[in-house]
């Protein structure tokens, strides 16, 4: 059992990776394809140290916590439902299909990543009457959409919110500003003029109100769809651990005593909460009503 | 299969247990906050942001048509000079060029002048490396180490001074503004100078240091496509000369794509241009030298307002217009199949 959860537990965290990665690699793959197509020479938008930094630092993190604690349904709930296991073993939620829904979400995020501030700078001045569009305002604004956006989409898969996960996702955000303020700071540049060129571009970029609405607005077009159909799959289809969290909710709102299961003594055994399987048939019969004593599950 | 110990307590005298420790983060009894998607948040948050969407898109778009704009082809209407600048052996001709315009409307408020270039590719990526910044900073380098090939030396081992394909492609026609008042011509007052960012100017951009200019840049020449040096490109402004100068902090900093504009100058309020640029007849003296014809490029003079949110561009007013109606749209949607479709949300009794 332990090594389902394990399975499980690596199964969601590289489909987690993935996602994350499939942003920046199909965001690289289509600035360069633009690039090629418009252009003619194959040149990156972001500076190195954020395509380094963005894979080993800003990302990272909260994807690590959150396989790491993430539990869909509290232990106690994973005794009294072992139906909860299934999909773990009949290798429901980390498949080909899964994968490749990923990947479609990667190439949306990154087309509207590069799209939305192409639009919005393809003609763009300052507030002070300056140009706006020069490379490295455009990259510094596209880098931060994409921290933004990654750290939102971690922010809606993790569903148990522990202190970590709160410091490794906000800490990864201020990870990101802190770098790239020191990275275009005057210090930086003076002793490495070749090495740090986007000097003094954080602050006069990120102070321009049109870069702060086109990244929220890129934020919001890439979040919208996702929190729509996980909404909607929640509705309709809702599996087993969702009823499991749901029927927490009830409780916890009509503040009955449930702690009917006493934690057996297997102090030592680990959860991940993705052990828990899902599987729509059984779906129905547990909804109908006609399967709830416990005895029966 | 690994090894399974117990985790029961031990006896004296038993194997150590090699249990993880009992502690809430071990054992994953963390207090966590486990929110869920449920319908009052979510319809909640759709019809918010929708809303917000909108009135942003609504407001975007109203100052972005409170903008008054005025653009010019002159690489166009300028053919006979266009022609001379394709023939290189003509560089040092001097070609003058005027171009009539009316403006129907005053263009209240600071107005800015731009140059628009379009179908130069300044983000071409051997194009954008070639730059010393350690040379720009006024500091002594071996810009041979640099990626300014090929314009770092000429044959007799004499380095240009600034190095590289940008520095040496910099935009060098000169465009004035005349207003023709009743019957006579005044030119309107530009400002040339505060128009770059203050860190370009003050940390990016350093002049070697001497008493003098041009003795600062001694041993040095000018890079191959310009006609003066880098000490006389404003000798009027010992602070807007040199490696400081404004149109050349503008032109180094590139721009992304390959239609683009950059400040060229501000102008000044006074006299009879205290609220900005009144309606009437006005004529650009341009002096033409920056040749496109040969990469099918032209040029454009751009005079503008501007207002909080930038220039007159409505694509960003445009799509948040467009996602707060999809954002209502969706919430509506999801409101409708909830509604209708939903299975009866069951729970476990006891």
């Amino acid at each position: 059992a332990a090594r389902l959860q394990e399975y499980a537990g690596e199964g969601l965290r590289t489909l987690v990776l993935a996602y994350k990665d499939l942003e920046e690699s199909y965001y690289e793959d289509w600035a360069e394809r633009l690039r090629r197509a418009a252009l003619g020479s194959a040149q990156t938008v972001y500076d190195q140290y954020f395509i380094t930094l963005y894979n080993i630092v800003y990302t990272s993190l909260p994807v690590l916590a959150m396989g790491v604690f993430d539990q869909d349904v509290p232990e106690q709930r994973s005794m009294e439902y072992p139906k909860l296991y299934e999909p773990g073993q009949l290798n429901l939620l980390f498949n080909k299909r899964e994968f490749f829904i990923c990947i479609a979400q990667g190439i949306y995020t990154s087309v509207l990543m590069f799209f939305i501030p192409y639009g919005v700078f393809a003609d763009a001045t300052r507030d002070d009457g300056a140009q706006l569009a020069d490379y490295q305002s455009f990259a510094v604004t596209v880098a931060t959409s994409l921290v933004i956006v990654v750290s939102v989409q971690i922010g809606l898969d993790t569903g148990f919110w522990t202190a970590i996960n709160h410091f490794f996702i906000w800490g990864s955000l201020a990870a990101y500003f802190a770098i790239l303020f020191a990275m275009h700071s005057d210090g930086l540049f003076q002793m490495f003029p070749n090495q740090f060129r986007f000097v003094g571009n954080a602050q006069n970029t990120l102070a321009q109100p049109t870069v702060w609405l086109t990244i929220a607005l890129t934020t919001v077009v890439c979040i919208m769809p996702v929190v729509a159909f996980r909404f909607l799959k929640l509705d309709l289809k809702p599996e087993l651990s969702d009823t499991v969290r749901y029927t927490q909710l009830v409780r916890k709102k009509q503040k009955t005593q449930h702690r009917c299961m006493r934690r057996v003594g297997r102090a030592g055994s680990r959860r991940s909460g993705y052990a828990f399987s899902h599987q729509e048939g059984f779906g129905e019969l547990i909804m109908s009503g006609k399967n709830m004593r416990l005895s029966s599950l | 299969m690994k090894n399974k110990t117990s985790c029961l307590p031990q006896e004296a005298g038993a194997r150590p247990s090699r249990c993880p420790d009992n502690s809430a983060f071990k054992q994953q009894r963390l207090p966590a906050w486990k929110p869920q998607l449920t319908i009052a948040t979510v319809l909640s948050s759709f019809f918010l942001t929708g809303a917000f969407c909108l009135s942003v898109g609504i407001c975007l778009i109203l100052s972005a048509n409170s903008i008054r704009e005025f653009q010019i082809n002159y690489s166009d209407k300028c053919s006979e000079c266009s022609k001379l600048r394709e023939n290189t052996s003509n560089w040092n001709k001097e070609c003058h060029c005027s171009v009539n315009f009316t403006l129907k409307e005053d263009m209240l408020g600071d107005v800015f002048m731009y140059y628009g270039l379009q179908n130069f590719y300044q983000n071409h990526r051997r194009y954008v490396i070639s730059r010393s910044d350690a040379q720009l900073l006024g500091q002594n380098v071996n810009i041979e180490k640099s990626y300014c090939a090929p314009f770092t030396t000429y044959q007799n081992g004499t380095p240009m001074a600034p190095c590289g394909a940008i520095a040496n492609s910099m935009f060098n026609d000169t465009i004035d503004l005349f207003y023709n008042l009743n019957s006579s011509v005044v030119q309107v007052p530009l400002l040339k100078t505060g128009n770059s960012w203050w860190t370009d100017k003050n940390v990016k951009f350093r002049n070697p240091k001497s008493d003098n200019l041009s003795s600062a840049f001694a041993g040095t020449a000018r890079p191959p496509y310009w006609q003066k040096p880098v000490y006389l490109l404003d000798e009027e402004d010992e602070r807007n000369n040199g490696y400081v100068n404004d149109d050349f902090i503008i032109w180094m900093r590139v721009s992304a794509f390959a239609t683009f504009r950059n400040l060229y100058r501000r102008v000044e309020r006074v006299k009879q241009f205290v609220n900005g640029l009144p309606a009437g007849n006005y004529t650009f003296h341009i002096s033409y030298n920056f040749p496109v014809t040969k990469f099918k490029g032209r040029k454009h003079v751009i005079l503008s307002t501007v207002v909080w949110s930038g220039g007159s561009n409505p694509f960003l007013g445009i799509a948040y217009v467009v996602t707060g109606t999809a954002a209502t749209l969706m919430g509506f949607v999801i409101t409708a199949i909830h509604l209708k479709l939903r299975k009866k949300k069951t729970y476990f009794q006891k």
